[in-house]
């Protein structure tokens, strides 16, 4: 059984298997936007959102649609991302929240670099409406 | 193309029970037309109440548009009862 640690209510996150998501907890602003550049130009994932979602904390989409074993091997090369991958690894699917949680506010988009034509688009896509819901503020 | 999100967080259980036998305490998975699916020991660990029975596995929901999205986000959430857990403190 899997615990998600939501104190009260529900959250809902945008759940993909053919891109690549991160969390990037603990960390400043310059190290998170480090790490997307460097995996987006190592592994060429054509462009990439940075998102806010707590305070050290934040969310990267990548826009290029890729395998699951191409998926692994982008999340296991750097050991900051390894603590997330192993844990979606577990679920079969990678997941970022898009609603409040434990009294933390939504994500929030900080960053938009390069193409936004795929996997970019269809996380902006929810983003978005859910963000306009005031059922979900 | 099919796109998924998940709706997370600890809910009362709907199709399980709870069930007693020989002095140790079960927990009997069924399914929505009450097909036995397995059996687990109840453990004092666990940190949710018996009697309150939840469950935290997330839902999976399916779309193809975002508005059909927070249409069945809102359906979803609304069949469920969101509860606070109870946390065992270590």
């Amino acid at each position: 059984m899997t615990h998600e640690w939501v104190e009260q209510g529900y959250c809902v996150a945008f759940v993909t298997v053919k891109g690549v998501l991160l969390d990037l907890d603990n960390m400043t602003f310059k190290k998170a936007k480090w790490i997307a550049e460097t995996l987006m130009k190592k592994f060429r994932l054509e462009g990439f959102l940075l998102i806010r979602s707590s305070c050290r904390s934040y969310h990267a989409v990548f826009n290029r649609y890729l395998t699951w074993k191409k998926i692994t091997e982008v999340l296991f090369c750097m050991h900051e991302c390894i603590r997330y991958a192993v844990q979606q690894m577990h679920n079969g699917h990678l997941a970022l929240r898009i609603s409040p949680k434990n009294g933390k506010n939504k994500p929030k988009i900080l960053m938009e670099v390069g193409k936004q034509d795929k996997l970019v688009k269809d996380y902006l896509e929810l983003f978005n409406k859910f963000k306009k819901a005031k059922d979900f503020c | 193309m099919k796109k998924f999100l998940k709706v997370y967080g600890t809910r009362k259980r709907g199709h399980r029970e709870h069930w007693k036998g020989k002095g140790v305490y079960k927990e009997v998975r069924r399914d929505k037309k009450g097909r036995f699916i397995s059996v687990k020991k109840w453990s004092p660990k666990n940190p949710i109440s018996k009697s309150v029975r939840s469950e935290m596995q997330p839902l999976i929901i399916e779309y193809s548009n975002s508005k059909e999205a927070l249409a069945k986000v809102r359906e979803t959430v609304k069949e469920w009862e969101w509860i606070t857990p109870m946390r065992v403190k270590s």
